[in-house]
């Protein structure tokens, strides 16, 4: 259980976390999501006591995760790939953090071999990938077989299979009765791995959650329609109560109404219509959608791993952001 | 994979409560820490090699020329205890052995490693001072080897020009018990001053500036302020207690021996104790 109450994090002007509350359960994954830059990090080093908050307070099982007698069996951490000295080896690094606790060499043995660490466990961890850093620090968070686990991005730098090992764990894990807090920036990881998400967006909780809900009051379902006679079809949707966009070739997109009801009330008044097409919007994009107004650094960088963000910002305009998102997450066409 | 999880994501019995944060713990994972990277053995091997090397060079080339007037005349007629010449190699093993005392936290500052060690003693304290008594530990033996192995190598030459140390006169344990002393507490320094700082070349600069730079500098500034500031610098309140000739105290006043080693004491405990309030404060 991690309780977050007015938590609010300034680095000089910049506000990285902005009075932000949430509760991460027991007995379930929760999602971390947003953007490169959200926040998400401030926020899970402030549960950790690494970073002190400028305002508000974080407790972990009850307390500030420092008041703990045992805090590795309270909380385990994946902060980072690599909080490990280059020069010494992955067996000698979890001996080193395992002797604060009395923690048994056995147990060392023991998350070595769920972390498949063992051929490598003896070797510098300076010339660990950054996948076998992952595994690493995955085997950290699990040395105090802790109550709660944060891991931050665990699936970067894995390969498919590490991808599938370490939402299988964190399924497990939930299912013995710990909290799970993972943090991510991609929508899909979030969706296939957690019960419940929090969305996080310029240092402020964008959406809280079951993954299910998330999933249908975020994907609006549109309707694409092309008619020569435009103008006078937006009339007559908006008259029935739905919004009108328009995209750049002419293409209408409709939401508030489905294809037959459009169809219906283009047929009674007499409208020719050359495409009627039901559209909706991915997880993906759902995200998108929430965040787009969010993200910290706007210019696609093509980071390797990360699906081509579709286009990220929104014009600055009269529109509120989401409908101005809307209009442009048009098939990738506004890029 | 299920089944195969459950048996070993857990391994707590009934006996978990035994499995807390204590400061003995702290300690022994601080020492798993120095001993498991390759440059501690590399840095006090070295501790002990120039402090071995300096004291050879220097006991060899005072008792060659022991006899020759021109160099007592050099020397102005004053003469080194010969235990000091045993101990002359203190002034760069320190050095040294400061490298070692500020890598203990400088490296976890570089390499990220600060952030396990941080999450597994939240707390801080417990691991400010168990690397202080590790490092304390360490450096006595680095000190103490390093100190006979000067004497064993240096009293041939010394006995050849019949100045043969004397294990039994007053001053002898002060001298050599002295440079252990200093140099434990030069190592400590060392890592206050690393904590405060978090980065091993500003650390090493430092203390470079603090115990080479200054005193000469501030030694040819006549001036009663200056001398006296002078006095209280680190490497003098050291010469303070462990040197009893003038011609090892370079001619300058120096404290008490009991007021140099509280002063000693001091450069190495107010910086941990600084750096201890600090390190609390500052986010990882």
């Amino acid at each position: 259980m991690i309780e977050a109450k007015g938590l609010s994090k300034r680095y000089g002007t910049k506000v990285a976390v902005d009075d932000v509350n949430f509760t991460v359960a027991p007995g379930k994954v929760t999602g971390f999501l947003g953007p490169n830059g959200a926040g998400k990090s401030t926020t899970m080093r402030m549960i950790m006591a690494l970073n002190t908050p400028s305002a508000g307070s974080v407790t972990v099982n009850g307390k500030p995760y420092a008041k703990h007698r045992a805090p590795l069996g309270e909380v385990g951490a994946l902060l980072e790939a690599k909080a490990i000295h280059p020069g010494r080896s992955a067996y000698n690094h979890l001996r080193a953090l395992a002797a604060t606790h009395r923690i048994p060499k056995a147990r060392v043995d023991q998350v070595i071999a769920m972390t498949g660490l063992e051929s490598v466990a003896k070797k510098r961890a300076g010339g660990f990938s950054l996948g076998m850093g992952q595994r690493l620090g995955i085997a950290t968070a699990l040395l105090g077989d802790p109550k709660t686990l944060i891991l931050d991005e665990p699936v970067n730098g894995l390969d498919p299979d590490g991808v599938l090992w370490v939402r299988n764990l964190a399924k497990f894990l939930a299912s013995e009765g710990r909290t799970v807090f993972l943090s991510s920036h991609l929508m899909s990881e979030v969706a296939l791995t957690a019960d419940h998400v929090i969305v996080i967006g310029k240092g402020k909780i964008l959406a809280d959650a079951p993954v299910s809900d998330f999933i249908a009051g975020q994907s609006e379902r549109t309707v694409l329609v092309r008619t020569p006679d435009g103008g006078r079809l937006a009339e007559l949707v908006r008259a029935g109560g739905a919004t009108v966009t328009s995209s750049d070739d002419g293409a209408l997109r409709v939401s508030g109404m489905d294809a037959p009801q459009i169809g219906d009330l283009a047929a009674a008044e007499r409208v020719a219509l050359h495409e009627l097409t039901p559209q909706s919007s991915t997880l993906e994009e759902a995200y998108m959608a929430l965040t787009a107004d969010s993200v910290e650094y706007q210019t696609g960088d093509g980071r390797p791993g990360e699906p081509p963000q579709a286009a990220p910002s929104p014009p600055p305009g009269p529109e509120s952001p989401a409908t101005a998102t809307a209009t442009e997450t048009d098939e990738g066409s506004a890029r | 994979m299920s089944a195969d999880l459950a048996s070993r994501t857990s391994h707590r019995d009934e006996s978990t409560s035994r499995q807390h944060l204590t400061f003995g713990g702290a300690v022994s994972s601080e020492w798993i820490k120095l001993r498991t990277l390759r440059s501690t053995w590399w840095v006090a091997a070295g501790t002990v090699v120039l402090l071995v090397l300096i004291a050879l060079l220097s006991s060899w080339t005072f008792s060659s020329f022991a006899d020759d007037p021109e160099f007592a005349a050099q020397t102005g007629g004053g003469m080194f205890d010969s235990l000091e010449l045993v101990t002359s190699g203190v002034s760069f093993g320190q050095l040294v052995l400061a490298v070692l005392g500020v890598l203990v936290i400088t490296n976890e500052f570089s390499s990220g490693m600060i952030r396990s060690t941080f999450a597994a003693d939240p707390g801080r304290s417990a691991t400010v001072w168990a690397k202080a008594l590790v490092l304390a530990l360490v450096s006595v033996v680095v000190a103490a080897v390093g100190i006979a192995l000067s004497y064993a190598v240096a009293y041939p030459f010394l006995a050849n020009a019949d100045m043969a140390p004397d294990l039994g006169g007053d001053d002898s344990w002060r001298i050599l018990g002295g440079a252990v002393v200093f140099l434990v507490l030069t190592a400590l320094m060392a890592l206050g001053i690393g904590t405060l700082l978090r980065s091993t070349a500003g650390a090493i600069f430092t203390i470079v500036a603090l115990n080479f730079v200054a005193p000469p500098i501030l030694g040819l500034i006549n001036n009663d302020i200056v001398e006296t500031i002078n006095k209280f610098l680190p490497a003098n309140a050291g010469q303070a207690f462990m040197t009893t000739s003038d011609l090892a105290s370079g001619g300058i006043d120096l404290l008490e021996p009991a007021q140099g080693l509280l002063v000693a004491i001091a450069w190495a405990v107010v910086p941990l104790v600084a750096a201890n309030v600090v390190i609390k404060a500052r986010d990882a």
